[in-house]
C-alpha cells in the first residue's frame, strides 16, 4: 500500500486570523499551493489543501524554501488582518473543510482569547552579545589588584610566570562573568518595563557572524506597536556600551507567545 | 536602533520549528514530520551535523519522543520495548574492561525511561545496557584523557560494578537519569559495597591507600581505595573505578607489620604466600583493620617498625 493512498485528505495550517472572511490568497503557499481561509464566526484559519501527511525531505534547499514560504504566508495574512496566531511548520489537520470548521468551532474561545492578547503587538527577538576580549581589557584597566598582578608578571622572566598568568586569567574570567550576569539582569529588567511579555530563551541559534562573540542572553518579547521605538532606543544604549553588541530582530508573528491545548 | 528582519534562516528555524501552534488530537497528524525535518535541517544550516551526532545532547521533548517511538523504533534502530521512550540521545563511549587492555568504545547513548543504552550502528551492537532500576550511584569525576582533563560519569550498578561513561555533557546525563529514577544517586558510589558471596559477611571497611606494585615502566604508586575484610578474605578496591586490585584469602595471611611513612602516615604491611602488600592511612583506620583481621584470622601481629621499601 502506498503512503499516498493511506494518507487521505488534509489541510496544512498557517495561522489563525482575526476576521471571519472567506478569502482566496492565491498560489502563495508551500509548493505553490493555493492558500485560502476557512472561517468560523469572526475568526478564520489560513490553510492550503494537501495530503494528510507531513512535508518531509532530505533536500535542504527544498526544506528551506518551505520554511520561508510558510513564514511568507503568515506575513501576508498579518498584512491583511493584523497580528495572527502562527502555526509551527508542518502542522496538518487530517480531514476536509468540515473537519477544520468543526475543530475551529470547538476551539473558538481560545483562539479569540489568543488573538485578543496579541492584538497590535508583535514578537521581537533581542540577543545581547559581548566581546570577551574587550571586556577583559576593560576589566584589566579598571581593577587595581589585577593591574598590579599583571605588572608583576611582566617584570618576571617569561618561563616562571605560568602559574601567575593562569591565576590572572582565571581572575579576569571570574570578573567578566560577574559583570555579565549583573548587566544581564539590569538589561532584562529595563527591557521588561517596555514589553507586554518577555521570555528568556534557554536555547537559541546564533547567526554565523556572531559566532565569535559570547551570547549573554536571548529574549523573546511581545511588544505593543507604540513601544517598539522606545525599545529600540533602550537597545541602542546597551549597544553603545563598551564590549556589548545587541541584535534586534522583528517584527515576527508571535511564535513564542502562542500556546494551545486541544479542546 | 531599528529591529530588522534579515530574513535569516536561523531566526525562522528557531521560530517555525520550535515554536508556534501545534496540535495534538488524534485526528491530526501534525507532529509526525517535525522532528525529522527539524533536526536534519537545523543541523545542516548551522553546519553542526557533527555536533548533533557527536557533540550535542538533545533533550527530547514529548513530541519528539512520541515521534521517535513510532518512526524509528519500528525500524529497529533502537531496540525499544513496550512503553519505552527515549529521553536523551547523544554520542558517548564507555570503558570496556572485558579486554586485556581496557578500551573506550564509542557509540550512541540512549537514555530511556527504562535503561541506559550504548549502541553501535555499524555493525549494530548493544555495547552496554544498564537498567535504571539497577543503578545505585552516580558520580561525575574529572579524568585525564590524552593529556586533557574531561568529565566522566561513573555509574555503579548491580551491587558494585562500576562503568565509566564519557559523553559531551555528563552533568546533563546525570541530571536526566536522576529525574527518571526520581531521586538523587549522587555520592552513593561511596556507600555501596562490592558483591560478596552468599555465606560471606562483611566485617570491616577502611579507606586506605594501596601501594600498587611496580608494573612495566611504572614504579610503585600509592592508589586510593578501600580495604574490605570479610570472614573469608581481604580485598582492596580502587576508588576511582571500583576495580579489585588486591585479594587474599584469610588463611594465606602470615604476618601483619606496621611502620610509618612520612607522606602516607601509618603503613600496614601484610605478608601472605611469601609476598607483601602495603596499605596506608590515618592511624585509626589502620589500627582498626588490624584489630579486625587479628580477631578473625587469629594471626599473630608483630609491631616491629619496618622501613618502607
Amino acid at each position: 500500500m502506498s503512503e499516498v493512498q493511506e494518507a487521505g485528505e488534509g489541510r496544512y495550517l498557517y495561522c489563525i486570523i482575526n476576521g471571519g472572511v472567506e478569502l482566496n490568497l492565491g498560489r502563495i503557499g508551500i509548493e505553490d499551493a493555493e492558500v485560502y481561509t476557512i472561517p468560523y464566526k469572526d475568526v478564520a484559519v489560513v490553510v492550503h489543501s494537501c495530503q494528510a501527511k507531513p512535508y518531509v525531505s532530505k533536500d535542504e534547499e527544498k526544506v528551506k524554501r518551505w520554511i520561508f514560504n510558510h513564514n511568507y504566508v503568515i506575513d501576508k495574512a498579518t498584512e491583511l488582518f493584523g497580528t495572527v496566531l502562527p502555526f509551527s511548520f508542518d502542522v496538518i489537520i487530517k480531514g476536509d473543510e468540515t473537519t477544520v470548521k468543526d475543530w475551529l468551532s470547538r476551539n473558538y474561545e481560545k483562539f479569540k482569547e489568543g488573538l485578543e492578547k496579541v492584538k497590535d503587538k508583535a514578537e521581537y527577538t533581542v540577543q545581547i552579545f559581548c566581546d570577551q576580549d574587550r571586556l577583559a581589557e576593560k576589566i584589566l584597566s579598571e581593577d587595581e589588584e589585577l593591574r598590579a598582578l599583571k605588572g608583576k608578571i611582566e617584570k618576571m622572566p617569561q618561563a616562571s610566570t605560568y602559574l601567575l598568568r593562569r591565576k590572572l586569567e582565571l581572575k579576569v574570567k571570574d570578573k567578566i562573568s560577574a559583570e555579565i550576569s549583573k548587566l544581564a539582569e539590569e538589561f532584562a529588567s529595563k527591557i521588561r518595563e517596555l514589553v507586554e511579555e518577555m521570555k528568556v530563551e534557554e536555547t537559541s541559534r546564533v547567526p554565523e557572524k556572531y559566532k565569535d562573540k559570547k551570547l549573554v542572553v536571548t529574549l523573546s518579547c511581545l511588544v505593543h506597536k507604540s513601544k517598539v521605538e522606545d525599545l529600540g532606543k533602550l537597545l541602542e544604549e546597551i549597544n553603545a556600551r563598551e564590549g556589548y553588541i545587541v541584535r534586534f530582530t522583528g517584527p515576527w508573528a508571535p511564535f513564542s507567545f502562542v500556546t494551545f491545548k486541544e479542546a | 536602533m531599528k529591529a530588522e528582519r534579515e530574513n535569516d534562516l536561523v531566526d525562522l528555524l528557531d521560530k517555525l520549528l520550535n515554536r508556534g501552534l501545534v496540535l495534538n488530537a488524534d485526528l491530526i497528524i501534525s507532529v509526525a514530520g517535525i522532528p525529522l525535518i527539524g533536526v536534519s535541517l537545523k543541523a545542516a544550516i548551522a553546519g553542526i551535523e557533527t555536533m548533533l551526532e557527536y557533540g550535542m545532547m538533545e533533550a527530547w521533548d514529548q513530541r519528539t519522543r512520541e515521534w521517535y517511538a513510532r518512526e524509528y523504533a519500528k525500524k529497529g534502530d533502537v531496540p525499544l520495548r513496550e512503553g519505552e521512550e527515549v529521553f536523551l540521545r547523544s554520542f558517548g563511549s564507555f570503558l570496556d574492561r572485558r579486554w586485556i587492555n581496557p578500551t573506550w568504545r564509542p557509540g550512541f547513548l540512549y537514555l530511556t525511561n527504562k535503561r541506559l543504552l550504548l549502541l553501535r550502528r555499524e555493525p549494530p551492537e548493544v555495547l552496554l545496557e544498564i537498567p535504571l532500576d539497577k543503578m545505585e550511584g552516580l558520580a561525575v569525576n574529572k579524568e585525564m584523557r590524552y593529556a586533557r582533563e574531561r568529565e566522566e560519569l561513573y555509574i555503579q550498578f548491580n551491587c558494585g560494578e562500576i562503568v565509566r561513561i564519557h559523553a559531551p555533557n555528563v552533568l546533563e546525563l546525570k541530571d536526566e537519569i536522576e529525574k527518571l529514577v526520581g531521586k538523587s544517586l549522587e555520592h552513593n558510589i561511596e556507600n555501596c559495597h562490592p558483591p560478596l558471596s552468599e555465606d560471606e559477611k562483611l566485617l570491616r571497611v577502611e579507606k586506605l591507600w594501596y601501594l600498587f606494585p611496580a608494573m612495566g615502566i611504572l614504579g610503585e604508586t600509592w592508589k586510593p581505595g578501600r580495604l574490605y575484610l570479610t570472614n573469608k578474605r581481604l580485598f582492596w578496591v580502587y576508588r576511582v573505578d571500583g576495580e579489585k586490585m588486591f585479594e587474599v584469602p584469610l588463611y594465606s595471611i602470615s604476618n601483619l607489620a606496621t611502620s610509618f611513612d612520612e607522606r602516607k602516615g601509618k603503613v600496614l604491611t601484610i605478608t601472605f604466600d611469601g609476598r607483601n602488600a602495603s596499605f596506608s592511612g590515618d592511624e585509626q583506620s589502620v589500627d582498626s583493620i588490624i584489630r579486625a583481621i587479628e580477631q578473625v584470622a587469629h594471626t599473630a601481629c608483630s609491631y616491629n617498625p619496618q622501613q618502607p621499601k
